[in-house]
């Protein structure tokens, strides 16, 4: 859209580089935001994503690489100059003051008569529906309040581009995806370019236009959220977005065609993969798999292997199964409601998948961290809790 | 913790009464009807009287008065630009050493100090003025300042400041709208702690008075061994009385903004 | 109307405070990395004044005079009267921890384990001492001490000639002046102290008087310790309150120090026992700062 296209600006960062003492945080960073665009930078804490975020704003400076924002190169200029607004994770919201000033606040820096800065004010109180809230204090306010002036405080003054460091960190699953729906609206009226920061991969894939996905301060993939997710090119993307059952073997090509070589079957690929694999693991989601008790029930276009159901879990939609695969690793496959098959836990049964819906990646071990089933990626509470009781004794 | 503890609760009254009782045998002392420190049995105001008209005690406590503000002053704002300067530098073992020496008067004992201020200022012309009380109260009070001045840093959150930043302010625009208002409490706490501490103070400026100015504290000192009659306790019944209000002001003013800033006051 | 004021938006560019074009360097903002350094300079200027100089003159004094054409500390070492006046101090300033923490333990564990009112009314009686002058709080002793006054009206047995000028007056009067000084670091520690601990070592067994001895007040030890300190460094510099409350024949430091100066001139002298006394302080200080990171205190806290 041409109207949204001049409200945000286009951001550029070529080959930045930003070291802290020994540790390399990002490296050979390149990366451009279309004007207007939502784009998330994703990863896990550590992966460099904030240094990103912090050197756009300029409260980091990179020490080799360049920053160019509309075409202009940004990098000596002091944060305050860089007329961008920013969203931070525990609001930052000042307590002396009323929702009122604090959305106030970037206007009267600029200097804006008083009247005219009560109209952006309402204008932005109403874009994040909270009128009637001026005069409250922060104190006053809900976790979810509170996030909205932070919010409505770095819109008012029409920035063209948008900053977020993880801003719904620290809200509840509900208030986090009435937040994610609240974010998306706003970012579609007031069309900044806006560059968000998280951890969660479900909310990246619910509001991104494009996702840049971070790993050890250095872009594995940039991609809109089905690419990254139907065509993951490394490990460690194709883990970090959702779940996978994942084989792993070698890979050749064999008369133009790659073919993937698993406890000595030859299983087809689909043709766009690259084929100067050796090592390798085949992806498939959980949704794409199907199970059946009848072998000749599968088409000839579907690749398949014989799995044993371990385990089944119901979740009203539909079900989750695990299943033991030839290799003796684990799998996952997710059957909705509507589709469900006659396999129960502890049958032998045949998984069979489309091969176009199968992702041959490179077995770097990049992303060894938790060979877990459910790929979860929500830290385990109760383990840290346990230590901190221990510690005192 | 209601019927239990009962008996550490009844020495918690029997201490805390020591704590205060012993100093309030001013208040009776000074309407005493008789002209020594014994216990009245007659009542009058005749040394509230002999306090109010006499030259040397009045001058002394506007002297006291005087000096304390300025003093105060001079410390808050030194020791706010120091409390913020020591807090943000980047230097740490410097920053550390300095903050050691602006806190030292808190632990070098005050005779030598005393003694020390006394020959500076004598050769320097400095005994007996104004000027030089306030610089030695000023000194003295600064502890106070840069202790509660840090304190109310330290519970700043530095985003504050950083979002401040990117939305477009100075530097010392942050300053001034953003660190200045919420480090307020620690300031004024501080010049309070300042103020009182040279109300109070006798030994340096047993040194550095002269017979044409002393303070409150001094006048109050040599009275004991010289007059020893009760217009003494008069004054430190006022004195109490001084202190005590401002005490209650303070506190005041800080439960109310307490209220404005504390979590969900109304919803 | 969103409208219009978007449309009004756009037309106010310095809203938007497009970037400025300026030539790529990713060198830091020039701004000086000690302008916060800047800021100390006025207080120390103070400190200079107030501190640095009156030590370092005492110093100096101490090397350089001699009074009576002797080196001070040779003659404050041939002194007994100095040695005693010191030993005198150091015994006056224990007796005084140990009178302060033996009242003021258990004060400040009430004070730890009562609820946020009962507390915060125990805190104001703590704090009241440190706003109301010292002078006044003194001076109440005086009279109370006196040879007609209530002490001696009250016990006329014991205190008849009231206790004025004398030793007990004085370790009297410390320890009521200097007993917030040691409840405060107390309480301090306390209120970190988990007190499940206690409940936990009771549940295993141990009698309340055994759980708290093995479990509380070993945590409690930094707290000791800091008060302890406190309070013995502060009783070693004082002069007003001895030299009002006490007599002259039995002198601490302070009062030596005073009549050197004062009263003698002797330069020398006083200079010599400023230093020794500072030189006992830091030393004592920077045991404290030692001792606070080897103590077993850090566990055990909330």
């Amino acid at each position: 859209m041409s109207s949204t296209a001049e409200r945000g600006a286009r951001v550029v960062l070529n080959n930045v580089r930003k070291q802290y003492g020994d540790s390399v945080a990002v490296e050979n960073l390149c990366l451009e935001v279309e004007p207007g665009e939502f784009m998330t930078l994703l990863g896990p804490s550590g992966s460099g994503k904030t240094t990103t975020l912090n050197i756009i704003s300029g409260f980091a400076q990179a020490d080799s690489g360049d920053l160019l924002v509309d075409g202009q190169p940004i990098n000596g200029i002091p944060p305050r100059k860089r007329g961008m607004g920013m969203v931070f994770q525990n609001y930052a919201l000042f307590p002396h003051m009323t929702a009122a000033q604090n959305i106030a606040f970037p206007l009267k820096q600029r200097k804006i008569s008083k009247s005219h800065q009560r109209e952006l004010v309402s204008a932005a109180l109403r874009k994040v529906r909270l009128e009637g809230f001026e005069n409250r204090y922060p104190t006053q306010l809900s976790g979810g309040q509170q996030q909205r002036v932070a919010l409505a405080r770095a819109i008012v003054f029409e920035p063209r581009v948008l900053l977020m460091d993880e801003p719904l960190g620290a809200l509840d699953r509900k208030l986090r995806d009435n937040m994610q729906l609240e974010i998306r609206r706003i970012h579609r009226e007031v069309g900044s370019t806006v560059l968000f920061v998280t951890h969660d991969q479900e909310e990246a894939l619910a509001l991104s236009d494009r996702i840049a996905v971070f790993n050890h301060g250095g872009l594995e993939q940039v991609g809109t959220g089905t690419e990254l997710y139907e065509r993951p090119r490394t490990l460690f993307v194709a883990q970090f977005l959702g779940e996978s059952t994942q084989l792993t073997g070698q890979a050749s090509v064999e008369a133009g065609a790659v073919v993937f070589h698993y406890q000595g079957q030859k299983i087809r690929c689909r043709s766009s993969v690259e084929s100067s694999l050796r090592q390798a693991v085949l992806l498939i989601r959980p949704e794409r798999l199907r199970l059946s008790t009848d072998s000749r029930s599968v088409s000839n276009d579907q690749e398949m292997i014989a799995v044993r159901i371990v385990e089944e879990v119901y979740l009203g939609a539909g079900r989750k199964l695990t299943v033991r695969l030839p290799d003796g690793s684990l799998g996952t496959v997710r059957e909705s409601a509507g589709a469900m098959s006659d396999v129960h836990t502890g049958m032998e049964a045949v998984m069979s998948w489309d091969p176009l819906h199968a992702a041959l990646l490179a077995d770097d071990n990049s992303s060894q961290t938790d060979v877990e089933e459910e790929s979860d990626l929500s830290p385990r509470p109760a383990v840290t809790a346990l230590a901190g009781v221990a510690g005192p004794l | 913790m209601n019927s239990k503890h009962i008996g550490l609760k009844l020495y918690g009254a029997f201490v805390a009464l020591i704590l205060v009782l012993p100093t309030l045998i001013v208040i009776p002392v000074s309407f005493s009807n008789k002209s020594s420190f014994v216990f009245p049995d007659g009542w009058s105001l005749r040394w509230y009287e002999t306090f109010f008209t006499d030259r040397g005690w009045m001058a002394a406590s506007w002297n006291s008065v005087q000096i304390g503000l300025l003093s105060a002053l001079l410390a808050t704002v030194a020791g706010t630009a120091a409390a913020i300067g020591l807090t943000r530098w980047s230097r740490r073992k410097t920053s550390s050493t300095l903050s050691s020496i602006l806190l030292s008067p808190m632990v070098v004992p005050g005779i030598v100090m005393a003694i020390g201020i006394y020959m500076l200022f004598s050769q320097i012309g400095l005994l007996g003025t104004v000027h030089g009380f306030v610089i030695a109260h000023a000194m003295l009070g600064i502890p106070f300042v840069v202790v509660a001045v840090t304190a109310s840093l330290s519970g700043l959150d530095v985003q504050l400041e950083k979002a401040a930043a990117s939305m477009g302010a100075t530097p010392f625009g942050v300053f001034r709208q953003i660190t200045l208002p919420l480090i307020v409490p620690g300031v004024a706490s501080g010049a309070l702690f300042a103020f009182v501490s040279s109300f109070d103070e006798v030994i340096v400026s047993l040194f550095i008075k002269s017979p044409f100015l002393e303070t409150l504290p001094v006048r109050m000192y040599s009275s004991v061994t010289d007059d020893s009659n009760p217009t003494i306790a008069a004054a430190g019944t006022l004195v109490l009385l001084f202190t005590t209000l401002i005490l209650a002001v303070g506190s005041a003013f800080s439960r109310s903004r307490r209220r404005k800033l504390s979590p969900r006051s109304s919803k | 109307m969103s409208e219009v004021s978007t449309a009004g938006a756009v037309q106010h560019a310095d809203r938007h405070a497009a970037p400025e074009s300026r030539p790529a360097t990713s060198r830091r903002s020039v701004r000086p990395r000690d302008a916060y350094g800047l800021m100390v300079l006025p207080a120390l200027a103070l400190a200079a004044v107030g501190i640095l100089y009156p030590v370092a003159l005492s110093l100096w004094n101490s090397l350089t005079k001699s009074d009576g054409g002797q080196n001070a500390y040779a003659w404050l070492w041939e002194n007994p009267v100095y040695m005693e006046i010191l030993m005198r101090t150091f015994s006056t300033a224990l007796l005084t921890v140990l009178l302060c923490l033996g009242l003021g333990y258990p004060f400040a564990y009430l004070m730890a384990i009562s609820g946020p009112k009962v507390r915060a009314m125990l805190i104001a009686f703590t704090l009241f001492p440190f706003w109301i002058s010292g002078l006044v709080r003194t001076f109440a002793w005086v009279i109370i001490f006196q040879k007609d006054g209530p002490l001696a009206t009250m016990a006329p047995m014991l205190f008849g000639d009231g206790l004025l000028r004398t030793a007990a007056a004085v370790q009297i009067g410390l320890v009521q002046v200097l007993l917030p000084f040691m409840v405060l670091p107390l309480f301090n520690v306390m209120k970190g102290i988990d007190m499940r601990l206690v409940a936990a070592a009771e549940s295993l067994g141990a009698r309340p008087l055994v759980a708290f001895g093995r479990v509380f007040l070993p945590l409690s030890l930094p707290g000791i310790f800091a008060g302890s300190l406190v309070v013995f460094v502060m009783t070693l510099g004082y002069y007003v309150l001895p030299q009002m409350l006490g007599s002259s024949r039995q002198a601490l430091i302070g009062q030596a120090i005073f009549t050197q100066a004062n009263d003698l001139n002797n330069l020398g002298r006083s200079g010599a026992l400023s230093v020794i006394l500072l030189v006992i302080s830091l030393a004592l200080l920077a045991v404290s700062a030692w001792g606070r990171r080897y103590l077993p205190g850090s566990r055990g806290q909330r």
